[in-house]
Order: C-alpha cells, then sequence, then structure tokens
C-alpha cells in the first residue's frame, strides 16, 4: 500500500480525510464481486480502500487520486428518482470521466496513474452493456484511444466538444441528461444489466454511492465498513485474585483524612502487556504526528552552553594556551593556533516514561468513531517513535486497577527495547481496557522506575508523561477526594526526586493540530 | 573592488540592480524605515525572497550590505568582533556587525532566530535610541554611522521548541511579512527568473503550493520560490520538467521517505 495515503491525498487538492480497510467480505469465496473502495462524507470524510489496495501501491495510488478528483470536483448527492439501473450506471461512468478529465488539466501526470487499469491485453472488447461501460470509461480517459462501437463514439461525442479538446457536460444537470439519453439508447439494444454484480474493470474505481441521496427504501449495504473494529467484549472482569507468578511491590498511600501515608498499602504487580491476544486494535495512520513530533523535539537545547577545552576558534582567549603560544613563539616554534576556549551548547536528552491509563472507561469510543484507548496508544507509539529517533530514551506502562491489593502496571516498552521490535509491537496490540484508575500507585511506581534507571539517565532530563482519561477512581474507595489527595502526593513525591510529571487529557487528544506542541511542551516542561 | 583606506565595505557594495517584484508596498515601508533609522525585521517563510528584497533596497539605497547567516554557534564575538594573535601579538578585528555601525552600511542577520542568545542581545543597544555598539574587549564605545540599518530575518514557520523570537527582541523592531506570491505574481517572477514559457511556470507554482500544504503533514517547509526558480533553470539547461523537479523540489525537501514518496508522486502528477 501506498506508505502515506493520507497525506497523498491531502498534497493533491488539499482534502482532509481519514483512510480505513474495508473489512474481508463473509465467506468470502471466488465468486464473491471485487470489493470496490467506499467514499463516505458524514461529518468528516472517510475513504474505504478495498482489502487489495494494502498489496498494490499501484492500486491504492489511482484509488486515492480518483477520491480526491472526486471530493475536489463533484458536486452534492443527487436525487435517484426517475433513473432506471442503466442511467445511473451510466451517470456514474460519465462522472468518474468528468473529475478524473477536470483533475488531468491541472495534474496531466495523474492519466498514467489510471489508465494502466483501463487498457492492456484483458481490457474489456465485448458488446455486452457491461463491457461497453468499461470500453466507454477507457475512450473518456484517453483520448488517443479510438473505440470503433457506434454508441461509445457517440457518448465521446457528447462528452466532450466537437474539437475534442474540452468538457461538454459541465454541470450535474448536464451529465444527467446525457445518462439519462444515452440510457435509453441502451434500453433500445436490449442488452440486460445486473447492478448487483456489476463492477467497472478499472478496479480502482470506487462504488459512487457517495453521487447520490440515501434512500431508506433500499436493501442496506452487506458491506462491512472497518476493519478490526474491536468489539470490546471485556470478557468478564477479571477477579482481584493476585497473579500466581508475580510478587507485589508495595507502595504506601496518602490518606487525607489522617493526614498521614499509609504504610505498605497498595499492591503493585509489574507484569508484561498480553502479547498472546490476537491483533485486534486499529490503529490510526499516526505517520503525521510522528513527524510532527519529531521535528518539535528537534529544536530542544538544554540550558547555556559550558566552556571546554582549547579552539581554534571562539570569543574568549584560553589563558593557559596563550602563554603556551607566546612560550612557543620565543623558541621559534609554531604555536598551537587552538588558542581560544571552546563553548560547547548541550542537546538535551530526555528520559522519558509514558504512563498510560488502560482502565475500562477508555474503551469509550471517541468522536473519531475510535476507542480512547486506541486513539491514547497511537498517540502514545507516535510519541514514543519521535522520541526515539531524536535520540531521547523513553519507555511505556499502561496500568490499572482492582482494589488496592491489586494495581497491575503493564510493561509496553522498556527502556532499552526498540520501538519497532515485534515483541513490542504484540504488547501494543494485545492491551485491551479493563478495571479502575488508581494513578496514584501507577506514578509512584513509574518513579521507583525511573530512579532505577540510575546512572543511565544522569545528564538527562526525566519526565513521566501521564495519558489518561480523566479523574483517578477505584472500587475500594469510596471518597472521591482521596485519591485525587494520594495523587497530588505522588506528584509531589516525584518532583522531589527531579523528576516532572506532566498529564496528558482526552480534550488535547482530541485536538489533532496542536497535539504535537501541547506533547512538546509537556515534554520540555 | 578591494576593501581599501577610503572605503572598508568596497566588497560589500551592489554593483548591479538585484531583480526584485514589489508585490505590495514593502519599498516605501522599508525606505521610511531607513530615514527613520529603525531596524527592520523581516518575516516569512524560506525563501520567499526576502534576502533579494534586502539586496534590492541596498542598491536602491546605494549602501552597502553586510549579511550575516546566522547559526546556532553564532557568539557575540563573530558578531561584534575580536582579538586575533598575529606575530607581533594581538590585533583587533571588527565583527561584521561592528563594521557596518562604524562605516555605515546595512547590516542583514539572516535567521535571526538561529543565533545564540548572547549574540541577539549584543545588538540591542544598536537598535534602541542610542545606536551604540559596546565593544567591551576592546574597551571601546562604537555610536553608529547616521547610515548605518539594522534588518534581520525571521521565519516564524521554522520554530520548533523555544525558537520563537523573544518579545524583547521582537519589538525593537519595525516588522514587513513576507509570504509566498500570489499564484500569477509568483509564474511571473519564475518565469522572469528563468525564461521557462508561462505554461511551465504554472505548473512549477502549482506544484509548489501543493508541496506548501504538506506543511500541516509534517513536512518542514514547502517548496519555496527559490526551489522553483532552481527547478526552471535545470529545464533550460536541458532537463525535463520531471527530472528538473525530482531533482530540485522533490529531492531537497525532506529526508522523510514517506513524505519523500508523496512529493516524487506529487511530481510525476504534475507533468505529462
Amino acid at each position: 500500500m501506498l506508505r502515506s495515503t493520507e497525506t497523498w491525498l491531502h498534497a493533491l487538492w488539499g482534502t482532509t480525510a481519514q483512510i480505513a480497510i474495508l473489512a474481508p467480505a463473509e465467506g468470502a469465496d471466488q465468486n464473491q464481486p471485487a470489493q470496490r473502495a467506499i467514499l463516505t462524507d458524514a461529518g468528516s470524510r472517510t475513504l474505504h480502500l478495498p482489502l487489495s489496495a494494502q498489496a498494490s501501491p499501484s492500486l491504492a495510488l489511482a484509488v486515492t487520486s480518483h477520491a480526491a478528483a472526486h471530493w475536489r470536483f463533484g458536486g452534492p448527492p443527487q436525487p435517484r428518482a426517475g433513473l432506471k439501473q442503466v442511467q445511473m450506471a451510466l451517470l456514474g461512468v460519465l462522472e468518474d470521466a468528468r473529475v478524473e478529465w477536470l483533475a488531468v488539466q491541472e495534474l496531466p501526470g495523474l492519466r498514467a496513474f489510471w489508465l494502466p487499469f483501463h487498457a492492456g491485453e484483458d481490457a474489456p472488447s465485448g458488446l455486452q452493456f457491461d463491457s461497453l461501460l468499461d470500453r466507454l470509461a477507457r475512450s473518456l480517459l484517453d483520448p488517443a484511444h479510438q473505440d470503433p462501437h457506434p454508441w461509445v463514439r457517440r457518448a465521446r461525442a457528447i462528452f466532450f466538444d466537437r474539437d475534442n479538446g474540452s468538457l461538454a457536460l459541465r454541470t450535474q444537470g448536464e451529465v444527467r441528461a446525457a445518462a439519462s439519453a444515452l440510457g435509453n439508447e441502451i434500453g433500445q439494444m436490449r442488452l440486460p444489466f445486473n447492478a448487483a454484480t456489476y463492477r467497472p474493470h478499472a478496479a480502482y474505481r470506487d462504488d459512487n454511492a457517495h453521487l447520490w441521496q440515501p434512500d431508506e427504501t433500499l436493501p442496506a449495504s452487506d458491506q462491512p465498513l472497518a476493519a478490526g473494529t474491536s468489539d470490546n467484549a471485556a470478557g468478564g472482569e477479571p477477579s482481584d485474585q493476585r497473579p500466581s507468578t508475580a510478587t507485589p511491590v508495595l507502595y504506601q498511600e496518602w490518606d487525607y483524612r489522617i493526614g498521614r501515608y499509609r504504610p505498605a498499602w497498595a499492591h503493585v504487580y509489574q507484569l508484561d502487556a498480553n502479547a498472546n491476544l490476537p491483533s485486534r486494535r486499529r490503529f490510526e495512520d499516526s505517520a503525521v504526528l510522528r513527524r510532527r513530533m519529531t521535528r518539535a523535539l528537534a529544536g530542544m537545547r538544554a540550558g547555556p552552553p559550558r566552556s571546554e577545552g582549547r579552539a581554534a576558534c571562539g570569543d574568549q582567549f584560553h589563558p593557559a594556551a596563550l602563554i603556551d603560544a607566546s612560550v612557543d613563539r620565543r623558541l621559534r616554534r609554531t604555536p598551537d593556533d587552538r588558542v581560544y576556549r571552546r563553548l560547547l551548547s548541550p542537546r538535551a536528552t530526555l528520559s522519558v516514561l509514558l504512563l498510560v491509563d488502560a482502565s475500562a472507561s477508555t474503551s469509550a469510543v471517541a468522536g473519531s468513531g475510535m476507542r480512547l484507548l486506541d486513539r491514547m496508544l497511537t498517540v502514545v507509539r507516535a510519541c514514543v517513535e519521535a522520541l526515539e529517533r531524536a535520540g531521547h530514551s523513553c519507555a511505556a506502562l499502561a496500568f490499572c486497577s482492582r482494589t488496592r491489593h491489586r494495581v497491575d502496571l503493564l510493561r509496553l516498552k522498556d527502556w532499552d527495547e526498540r520501538a519497532d521490535d515485534p515483541a513490542v509491537h504484540s504488547r501494543w496490540q494485545g492491551l485491551e481496557p479493563g478495571g479502575s484508575t488508581r494513578t496514584g500507585a501507577a506514578l509512584r511506581h513509574a518513579t521507583a522506575w525511573m530512579q532505577a534507571r540510575g546512572m543511565q539517565a544522569a545528564g538527562s532530563r526525566r519526565q513521566i508523561l501521564l495519558v489518561t482519561d480523566g479523574e483517578p477512581h477505584d472500587v475500594d474507595v469510596h471518597d472521591p477526594r482521596y485519591l485525587a489527595h494520594d495523587l497530588r502526593r505522588a506528584i509531589a513525591e516525584a518532583c522531589r526526586l527531579g523528576i516532572g510529571v506532566g498529564s496528558l487529557t482526552p480534550d488535547a487528544l482530541a485536538r489533532r493540530h496542536t497535539l504535537h506542541t501541547e506533547l512538546a511542551r509537556l515534554l520540555a516542561a | 573592488m578591494p576593501a581599501t583606506a577610503d572605503d572598508p565595505l568596497a566588497v560589500w557594495r551592489l554593483t548591479r540592480e538585484p531583480y526584485y517584484r514589489a508585490v505590495g508596498r514593502e519599498q516605501a515601508s522599508f525606505e521610511a524605515a531607513a530615514a527613520a533609522r529603525l531596524p527592520v525585521l523581516l518575516t516569512g517563510p524560506t525563501g520567499c525572497g526576502k534576502t533579494r528584497f534586502v539586496e534590492h533596497m541596498a542598491w536602491r539605497l546605494k549602501r552597502p550590505l553586510v549579511t550575516v547567516a546566522c547559526h546556532e554557534d553564532l557568539t557575540a564575538g563573530d558578531l561584534a568582533g575580536r582579538w586575533l594573535l598575529d606575530a607581533d601579538g594581538t590585533r583587533w578585528q571588527d565583527g561584521p556587525l561592528a563594521l557596518a555601525a562604524r562605516f555605515g552600511a546595512i547590516c542583514y542577520l539572516d535567521e535571526l532566530v538561529e543565533a545564540r542568545s548572547d549574540a541577539v542581545v549584543v545588538m540591542h543597544p544598536l537598535t534602541d535610541s542610542r545606536r551604540v555598539l559596546p565593544l567591551d574587549r576592546r574597551g571601546e564605545l562604537l555610536h553608529a554611522h547616521p547610515d548605518f540599518l539594522l534588518v534581520a530575518s525571521y521565519n516564524p514557520h521554522d520554530r520548533g521548541m523555544h525558537r520563537a523570537l523573544k518579545p524583547s527582541t521582537r519589538q525593537r523592531f519595525t516588522a514587513l511579512a513576507f509570504d509566498y506570491p500570489q499564484a500569477d505574481t509568483e509564474t511571473a517572477i519564475v518565469a522572469r527568473e528563468t525564461g521557462v514559457d508561462a505554461l511551465l511556470a504554472a505548473r512549477l507554482v502549482a506544484l509548489g503550493a501543493r508541496t506548501r500544504r504538506l506543511r500541516d503533514d509534517g513536512l518542514e517547509d514547502g517548496a519555496s520560490t527559490r526551489l522553483l526558480v532552481h527547478a526552471g533553470q535545470l529545464v533550460r539547461a536541458g532537463l525535463s520538467p520531471r527530472d528538473a523537479c525530482l531533482q530540485a523540489v522533490a529531492a531537497p525537501l525532506t529526508d522523510d521517505p514517506e513524505l519523500a514518496e508523496v512529493l516524487r508522486l506529487l511530481v510525476h502528477a504534475s507533468f505529462d
């Protein structure tokens, strides 16, 4: 598949749309007609690519460019009223050709992306209506192609002005009238047509359903839209039994009602995120965010420049080097030209620990149609990759709790693992929401984890970034202020150790265009 | 023209009029600032014509132009001057800022935000009513020549973390905002600078506009007018528009493999 489909769509005419992959058809067999791309525009635009586009970059490119042309040059959906199936299919072909022709006027190279799907050895040459539509589609795209069929020639004469150089069908109404007239001719030729099995020969053409206003009387499409949307079957709330293999680490907890710590209170288990679950997670395309992050991190500097050693150029003399040089000159030797102080401006290195809330409430579906946890993990993963690229070190933990006796810290990525490690990848995939949010205990464990890094983190700025959906709570705590106070304490404890704590809220997660600056601000704090 | 005792700035004088196409009243604005001896900050994306504009104005005002490309290792000493060692001991050498202030030139600090903070602070006393440059290391208080004018450029798009200009610096300047010209103006500029025909120039400009859109997708900067001129020059030198744009536009813009692919595809889509 094209590596950055979303970016390509944006580059052509500034269209912003999400990209999704269609789910495989139920009980797929050989007789099933091939999948076609689907364009939806309910509030925000989405291009659903057929599965086959994943394996074929040229198909993905052609589909996306064609969709961009629809969105750039197409009109609003129109009513079906009064049009037969033949005329609707024909209108689709004429509209496809119209938007492509307009696109090619601006970007002549696009024709070469589309034409291979029309031409070639297996290009249709039959006399059935399906074949005639394909032949028409080809002759409208390729001005050099001469089709001998009289109906195709007539359709082409209607489509273009007489000099063949410009478009005759400029408006939606003109396209509709032409489709209507040409469809009637097909009717007189008594050619049969089955709209349910009709697929254009050019595999990149979408199903054109977006051309029409929705019609409640028609049976719903049986094409499930998104692949891999998880069904959030929690499989029963896990018990608070402690895992058989692990021993807990005990942390104190602040009880504001008595104004003191409760020692050895929260039982924290450090586990690996379950890597054995089948991969059900749907990540968004996070390349854009990752690039923005990498860029924002690149400009970071740490502190004022330090003076260090001798250099051949600089602002201030190095006194000892000057004396050496004078001595050399008196001795008639060539003096060393490194007589200045060298100033180094140190690069900031960060040690960042990302702490992700994986409580049950993160299974809520956000505005974009994704579960909150999936959105959070997409962002965290982009963040991890950006930090890695910028030369900083980072780790990621997820947490959830089921009373103070069972606080799970799930390792997603350790300090010395690489983000593209398959083991890390399968842990991302396996994480499922569940349990509650005992944030204070999780933060104490994260702080301890950061501290345990010790010398390796020396000279770098240490930062914990909390990614959560809201206030802490747990099933064994009934006073909502209790865990909030404890969290405030835990943050103060981390700060005393020189570890900064930032928090990324769902609001910030939703603001896609400023997210990278927000993240960079939190990391630099 | 070598530097002489009469004119130490001889090498910095412009001998020919640099081509510049005005897009608004920026020339009058610049002349007013020069007459009032107020520093000028030119803001705008890279390669949109800021430097060319300063060259053009220096030529119009018949003043020498001392240009300093700022970078993160640029220090106060690089601007003001420093002691050097030679056979007889130490010798003072004026930096470009001191040179311009002493003899009355336009000092142009290109991409000011790249300079280190100590380098930025050294020009502060030159920008207010004092118009002086303290040369501490030499024990001299240099009073600026009446013709001295400080001009700096700044690209607001190109700032990662901590790279915005501080208000204390910013508010010393009068500012002129630049941007890429409108498509038809930019087409005329590309055609004039390269000699390619208007249709090809328009296609180059449309390609440029598309690459600039990718800033939202993480590209650091879209193709500047300068890159489009480069592409046109390669076409004039015999390359096909496709090859010229791959070389002059797509390849220089990014190292990111995904964005590079999109840029290459854009070039292929833009030409027959």
